[in-house]
């Protein structure tokens, strides 16, 4: 009878000893392999009871061990796909090859059966974070540094592959000062009061007259704009074109919102577009932030990203992480 | 806890939809080397297909046979698009759209250029064909849509907006019978509904939906094109209402459907298609290894049709289904073009093909006309490939006594 038991990893449940001495499984020395080995198995979880099941079922006879891992990979398709990152999968036999319930090896080419098995290791990405962090101390700016990722593509041919174009939430707010303004109606012009956020009212537009220069102003004053959804229609005719052109069309809210949450979701909301040049530059954070924010938006952008592209991480070259006046520090 | 991997959409099995199925009759490459099918259009004379080249090639539509070279643009081919039987357009990065009379082998019958050489994007000619709307990509700080008069001998733009869009315009779509209503989409996500009768940007901007990602594809559908739906760059596909602009449903990531148990992959969509006579939008989205997936969709869920595999090994760029005679034609960037039809041919799969449908219940009957040297050529890979995967995994194995 064999079975499987899998170790789902997320940022918070991970065991922290495991974390920090987490390094990727290709460069696991035998060594290494025995350390592991002595994980406590306590800690880990069957996840997904009814695998055990499939596996017995599909097999009447003991089947050779290779076929019966190949049969593991392409049934794990569909789990792997609804679960979080996953490191490590330990396979564990219980007929002849060692002590029961102690795990004996581990199949750590997680990268081979995860389809977006990430290539980049967290503690590596954490030291990196913690180098950009401290060159910033170093040079003390009188502003808030951005911390921005920088990708340099390969394989990739922009003038015949699919556009590379698209935005992303993160996890922490990479510009908190964005200055988000509601063009409400009543109530949430009221609820804007309430929160101290900037709103224009239907009146407040029309006293503009369509005047293009005001709405520029208007456009000017602000980095984005939310609109209650019964004003969204009567941009076009309060406002015209106005805002379009400073790409700043307002996001629609409904009453069921929170206005404040949304201006939130826009704040924590980046953009990403590869034109000519095979590089690419998001702000993913800002020097203020603890590492561990840093370290979840980054890691959050770069799977996202590489999601994106058609052969994954064999289109990435380079990836750099740099806070606005320092050197690039590089991640892969 | 994102890592890349959408949430899962729920999806059913409707194989009823596409009867009788469609099957894989014939492949055929389009020229050696590294070239990518960009656009396929069809009508019963001919298969018209533009490529990476700047090539515009016209073939016949059941046997494949070449019958004409079209060679004229300078830049990547956008856009083309069939009207009636004899007549194509193509718009370009070159700043043309050229008009090409399909029985003549002659050049482009008429070409209209952009004076500063923008890069077209998208282009479309309104129902009366009097008005001969192109977007342009973002210049500067400019992204244009220009109108041309389609029924002059002359080329030069009647008008320019040129307020509407912040980035580049990848969509122009006139209503489908107002000669007079406009549909732009662009990278700024924005899809811009315009009255067209006297011809003011600012006073014809009617309704502005925000579908908030970087559009691929828009269309009108619906009996009285009432609604609208809109695919981005980031595989994420919305429902909108024409009239008012308002949402109907986020479907969000496609790519969330994926689902093994049915065979299906999705990794990118091509695009949507409406179909009059049932009243149907369909969507067609591909995998990366070039399998084909037909789904319905309906206001708020989602139904697989059909997969089509076996026709392509790479990103599928384009599909010309006409559902009503049964026929789509496919092409891609393994520079292969695909005829697939709902002729009943006995079924004949190949032994991989067989454990795989085994696993997974394919509804799909996968004729491939390939050489006896191409099937063993495919079972080797395939070994070789499972080999490689596992070479770690045996290495695991010689040790395990150590252990």
């Amino acid at each position: 009878m064999r079975h499987v038991t899998l170790k789902p990893r997320s940022h918070h449940h991970l065991d922290t000893s495991l974390k920090d001495g987490y390094t990727h499984p290709s460069t696991w020395s035998s060594k290494d392999m025995a350390i592991a080995l002595s994980i406590d198995p306590s800690i880990i979880t069957i996840i997904y009871a009814d695998f055990t099941r499939t596996l017995q079922g599909h097999y009447g006879s003991p089947p050779s061990s290779l076929l019966a891992l190949y049969f593991i990979d392409s049934s794990f398709d569909l789990l792997l796909r609804r679960t979080s990152c996953i490191d490590i999968i330990i396979i564990e036999f219980d007929s002849g090859c060692g002590t029961r319930g102690k795990p004996l090896f581990l199949l750590h080419r997680a990268s081979l059966l995860l389809p977006t098995g990430s290539k980049i290791q967290v503690s590596a990405v954490r030291e990196s974070v913690r180098q950009v962090k401290q060159q910033s101390e170093e040079k003390k700016r009188n502003f808030v540094e951005t911390v921005e990722l920088q990708i340099g593509l390969k394989n990739y041919d922009p003038q015949r592959d699919k556009r590379f174009s698209g935005s992303v939430r993160l996890p922490n707010i990479p510009r908190p000062k964005m200055s988000v303004c509601i063009l409400g109606d009543a109530l949430h012009c009221d609820q804007a009061k309430e929160i101290a956020m900037e709103y224009q009212s239907v009146d407040d537009l029309k006293k503009l007259n369509k005047n293009k220069k005001q709405i520029k102003k208007l456009a000017k004053k602000y980095d984005a704009f939310l609109a209650s959804e019964a004003l969204i229609k009567q941009i076009p005719r309060l406002l015209g074109p106005g805002l379009h052109k400073a790409g700043k069309f307002p996001t629609p809210v409904t009453h069921a919102d929170n206005i404040g949450e949304k201006a939130d979701e826009i704040r924590a909301t980046i953009k990403f577009q590869l034109k000519k040049v095979l590089c690419l530059g998001v702000a993913v954070g800002h020097v203020d932030m603890s590492e561990d924010e840093l370290l979840a938006n980054i890691m959050m952008s770069v799977n996202f990203l590489v999601s994106l592209l058609k052969k994954h991480w064999q289109n990435v070259k380079t990836l750099f992480i740099k806070s606005s006046m320092n050197k690039p520090v590089r991640l892969y | 806890m994102n890592d890349g991997i959408p949430p899962p959409i729920p999806i059913t099995f409707e194989p009823r939809l596409i009867q009788p199925p469609l099957a894989l009759k014939q492949t055929s490459a389009f020229s050696h080397g590294d070239i990518y099918i960009f656009d396929i259009v069809a009508n019963s004379s001919n298969m018209i297909v533009s490529a990476s080249n700047h090539e515009i090639k016209l073939y016949n539509p059941a046997t494949f046979a070449i019958k004409n070279i079209l060679k004229f643009h300078t830049d990547t081919i956008t856009q083309i698009k069939a009207h009636g039987e004899n007549i194509l357009m193509s718009s370009s990065k070159d700043g043309s759209v050229a008009v090409w009379d399909l029985r003549t082998d002659a050049g482009p019958v008429q070409v209209f250029k952009t004076p500063a050489k923008d890069p077209l994007l998208s282009f479309d000619l309104n129902s009366s064909e009097q008005i001969l709307a192109a977007g342009t990509e973002l210049v500067e700080y400019d992204a244009n849509i220009h109108f041309f008069d389609a029924r002059s001998n002359t080329s030069a733009i009647v008008k320019t907006y040129s307020e509407s869009h912040s980035d580049d315009i990848t969509n122009i779509k006139f209503h489908p019978t107002n000669p007079a209503r406009l549909m732009t989409g662009s990278v700024d996500g924005l899809i811009c509904q315009f009255d067209l009768t006297d011809m003011d940007e600012e006073e014809g901007l009617m309704v502005v939906s925000n579908t908030g990602a970087s559009i691929n594809k828009i269309g009108y559908f619906g009996p009285n094109a009432e609604y609208i739906y809109s695919l981005s760059h980031m595989e994420t596909l919305s429902l909108w209402n024409s009239e008012d602009a308002d949402a109907i449903h986020q479907f969000g990531d496609i790519r969330g459907v994926s689902n093994p148990a049915m065979g299906l992959t999705l990794d990118y969509g091509i695009d949507c298609q409406y179909e009059p006579e049932s009243g149907r939008l369909y969507l067609v989205a591909g995998s990366n290894e070039g399998n084909i997936n037909i789904l319905h969709v309906k206001a708020d869920s989602l139904q697989l049709c059909q997969v089509l595999s076996g026709g392509h090994s790479e990103i599928v760029r384009s599909t010309f289904w006409d559902s009503k005679r049964g026929i789509l034609y496919s092409g891609g960037e393994d520079a292969k073009l695909g005829l697939w039809n709902s002729d009943p041919i006995t079924t004949a799969s190949s032994p991989l093909a067989a454990t795989a449908s085994a696993r997974h219940s394919s509804p799909l009957q996968l004729k491939v006309k390939s050489s006896l040297f191409e099937r063993v050529m495919g079972h080797i890979l395939c070994l070789i490939e499972l080999r490689a995967k596992y070479t770690y995994l045996l290495f695991f194995f010689d040790t395990l006594s150590i252990v």
